[in-house]
């Protein structure tokens, strides 16, 4: 028995040897391999204009005539130094891109862009990790801005402390949409847009449930008690859209909307729910996660209320293949009254040249502030938002020479124009403050009265770890709307998961005696 | 002179051992390996990751997820590949060696079809087939009207079903080819000896065909299974998982922990290492039964 065995285990360990030792070597006959070609392909070029230049040669020998004085040897043109940029991006972004690709071939047309885009349908956020991961992502990277601590400390992005130092356009962006793109003191992109996250209602269908067709909730009851009148008029409103299928308030849950539910959802509410700083995922003090507080189960709650208890959200909605693409769908179609979403949507969803087209948009589609629990009165604050947004990185892999024009390709991006006119086409919130000088910008009604939101908005606590914790609260919330699991029980589900993960020393309890009174028993 | 023989033999397999050990034995030793790691996609611990022994694994025995996963996978082999592709694919190949039927070949081909197109175009299409507002529904709407039904939304309310039954649909073509090739070796001589006893159609698939076949139809449960248990894409594209982990096979479990936030490599290595484990045993006790049949 023992015999085969080991002859077994040796045959292993020495093939194990064998396919390192001959990975070793074929990369690095890969590296010389490469080299070697680049230098044919010179020798080939120089021939090339040598066999170009034989026929005349020849027909001068046939002529046999005394050649005319040498013209000089046309000189071989130099080959230039041509260097290929490539960039990775989301359809969304399309405009900026080819706006600052069209600008920086004026200034470098040495240089040659190669865009790779991400057509919509594909999760970006999780293919442009997959791909900075795997080395096969763009020199430069339009990527979602709350990845930036998690790609920096597995050193996936260039630092561009040093380039941001020199650029006198930085100064124009706030200081919270610095923030955003910096992580232990340094700077790993810039924001190409920011948003801010609201109610959307459908004035249209408000009007007929008997509600205003300028609604303002001051609490979290006024919006369950708008989306019971709804519920009530249901059958009207079916009539009337001619629609089969209706819910009155829709808030993104459950882990395919991944990020999206902690930003649109969770967040929104639990900022909301306590003050500060209660309301957060994070204890900036005692450097610890907040595994369980009373706001984080006032935030369960309402995904209770509604999607449980009253039953007037669309759990299968949650579940689509493509969530966003299902939302915009349903809110176009009047499928759903109002819901929690990004300021984005005004373009990119529902305006002309968004993906779900709303006609006579500015007398259907509405919004709303979204209001504290109870609107202030318990300390927390009155309105609550939250911003995110995109920036643009270098992949730490960038060969060096391209560096610079990389950095200078940012620095066109990002420039006041093209930010604020691309900003102002898809009505997205522009991360700099100058954009205002833009006339495009300025002239639209919408960003102007969205510009009120950004004097109140938050941010998410995108430290190392953060993206496992938003995966957590959308475990969570998935698990309240399909299995029903009541709140008390899912702040403790919440904790479980939390201190698996990070171990019960780092991670807090925020006010145990208001937990316990409120029916949650932790341990 | 045996020496020199074997030698040249060795020689002459090493370059397809040399391959196998670049993209068989070492992704395989290198998935064992971070399975005793913590090591995450992104973040910190990408780049500083530590040994954490078996914690992976103990935690995947505790995770409910990794045992609804294996439950799904399960459910999902079972009656995709050996109920509905086996059975289907026999009856098929039964049914294109009758004579006499017209319209076989365009049944072949459609069947055909569904094995040749790409994973990711059948998942779109079945995706957009069995949604709540596909054509399936569309088709249906006649009889939701006449019962006053609403719709169903097959992969909300029957996701479990709809993977299997679409699974079932992409997979029959290969057990009807294998069935087909193995029909077509039992001699036609048997069957008229059988009839000339006056052997019903019945006792002839039961005691001609079904023996004779059974070896194809081992082999046909091995490749399946094997084949079964590695579906991605095409219900990846589907239902995601989902909705919740309904649908969550144990490739969608992988993935989901290992390429999707949390990021947890290690943590889905360890799964993927228990899974083959799994197939490993499930393989090899197919081989024994193959042995028990030939001698």
């Amino acid at each position: 028995m023992s015999a085969p065995a080991g002859r077994i285990i040796y045959a292993v360990l020495g093939l194990i040897i064998i396919a390192i030792i001959l990975s070793g070597i074929s990369i690095y006959y890969a590296s010389v391999a490469a080299s070697a070609v680049s230098e044919v392909a010179k020798e080939i070029r120089t021939l090339r204009s040598e066999v170009a230049g034989l026929p005349t040669k020849v027909a001068e020998a046939v002529k046999g005539v005394v050649p005319p004085p040498a013209k000089p040897p046309a000189p071989p043109a130099p080959p230039k130094p041509k260097v290929t940029l490539t960039i990775e991006y989301g359809e969304p972004w399309k405009m900026w891109v080819d706006m600052a690709i069209s600008k920086f071939k004026e200034k470098y047309p040495e240089v040659e862009i190669k865009p790779m885009m991400i057509p919509y349908g594909v999760e970006f956020s999780t293919k442009i990790t997959l791909d900075l991961k795997a080395g096969t992502a763009g020199d430069i990277v339009i990527y979602d801005s709350f990845m930036t601590a998690e790609y920096a400390t597995a050193g996936l992005l260039l630092d561009l402390t040093d380039f941001v130092k020199t650029w006198p356009d930085w100064d124009k962006f706030p200081e919270p949409m610095k923030k955003i793109v910096s992580f232990g003191g340094k700077i790993y992109g810039v924001m190409i847009d920011t948003d801010v996250r609201m109610i959307w209602y459908r004035k249209d269908i408000f009007k007929l449930a008997g509600l205003p067709e300028e609604w303002q909730p001051k609490t979290w009851d006024d919006i369950i008690k708008a989306a019971l009148k709804l519920k009530e008029a249901e059958d009207k409103i079916m009539k009337a859209l001619g629609i089969r299928e209706f819910y009155p308030i829709y808030i993104p849950a459950g882990t395919i909307w991944a990020e999206a539910t902690t930003m649109q959802g969770f967040y929104m509410l639990l900022l909301g729910a306590d003050a500060p700083p209660y309301n957060r995922l994070y204890d900036y003090k005692t450097g610890k996660w907040i595994a369980a507080s009373p706001a984080i189960y006032y935030a369960f709650k309402f995904y209770y209320d509604i999607y449980v208890k009253h039953k007037v959200a669309p759990v299968e909605y949650n579940f689509a293949r493509d969530v966003w693409g299902t939302h915009r769908k349903a809110f176009a179609k009047g499928n759903i009254a109002m819901e929690l979403g990004g300021s984005w949507e005004w373009g990119e969803g529902w305006g002309p040249k968004g993906v779900e087209p709303i006609p006579d948009r500015e007398k259907k589609v509405g919004f709303a502030k979204m209001p504290g629990r109870t609107g202030g009165a318990a300390g927390e604050p009155k309105w609550v938002t939250i911003s995110g947004g995109w920036a643009v990185g270098i992949n730490a892999k960038i060969a060096k020479e391209k560096v610079k024009y990389a950095w200078e390709f940012i620095k066109i991006l990002c420039s006041k124009e093209v930010l604020a006119k691309c900003c102002a086409t898809y009505g997205k919130v522009c991360p700099r403050i100058d954009a205002v000088e833009v006339p495009e910008y300025a002239k639209d009604p919408y960003l102007v009265k969205v510009l009120e939101y950004v004097k109140f908005t938050d941010y998410r606590d995108a430290l190392p770890g953060y993206s496992k914790v938003s995966f957590f609260i959308q475990k969570v919330t998935e698990e309240i709307i399909t299995k029903s699991i009541t709140p008390e029980k899912a702040v403790e589900r919440f904790y479980k998961l939390m201190v698996d993960e990070f171990g019960k020393d780092k991670v807090e309890i925020v006010k145990p005696e208001e937990l316990a009174k409120l029916g949650v028993k932790l341990e | 002179m045996g020496l020199p023989a074997e030698l040249t033999g060795r020689l002459l397999l090493l370059p397809a051992l040399v391959l196998i050990g670049l993209f068989v034995i070492f992704p395989v030793a290198w998935g064992v390996y971070i399975s005793f790691t913590d090591m995450t996609l992104v973040g910190p611990k990408a780049v500083k990751y530590g040994f954490v022994m078996f914690k992976n694994y103990l935690r995947l025995l505790a995770d409910p997820d990794f045992w609804n996963s294996l439950r799904v996978s399960f459910l999902f082999t079972v009656f995709s590949a050996l109920i509905g592709q086996a059975s289907l694919g026999l009856a098929l190949a039964l049914v294109l060696r009758m004579e006499g039927i017209k319209g076989k070949t365009a049944v072949a081909l459609v069947v055909f079809i569904a094995w040749i197109i790409p994973e990711v175009v059948a998942g779109f299409t079945w995706g957009s087939f069995a949604m709540k507002w596909g054509y399936l529904n569309a088709m249906l709407d006649p009889i939701y009207r006449l019962l006053g039904m609403k719709y169903i939304n097959w992969l909300y309310e029957k996701p479990l079903e709809t993977i299997i039954i679409a699974n079932i649909w992409r997979g029959t073509a290969f057990s009807m080819i294998l069935f087909t090739a193995a029909l077509e070796s039992i001699p036609k001589f048997l069957y008229e000896a059988a009839e000339v006893d006056g052997a019903s159609s019945w006792q002839k698939f039961r005691y001609i065909t079904f023996p004779l076949l059974s070896y194809a139809i081992l082999i046909d449960f091995i490749l399946i299974t094997i084949w079964t248990f590695m579906v991605f894409t095409m219900i990846y594209v589907m239902t995601g998982g989902g909705p919740g982990t309904a649908t969550e096979l144990w490739t969608i479990f992988v993935y989901k922990r290992a390429f999707t936030p949390p990021y947890t490599l290690g943590y889905a290595a360890a799964a993927a290492n228990i899974m083959f484990m799994i197939v490993l045993a499930l393989i090899v006790t197919y081989l024994v039964m193959i042995r028990r049949i030939r001698w």
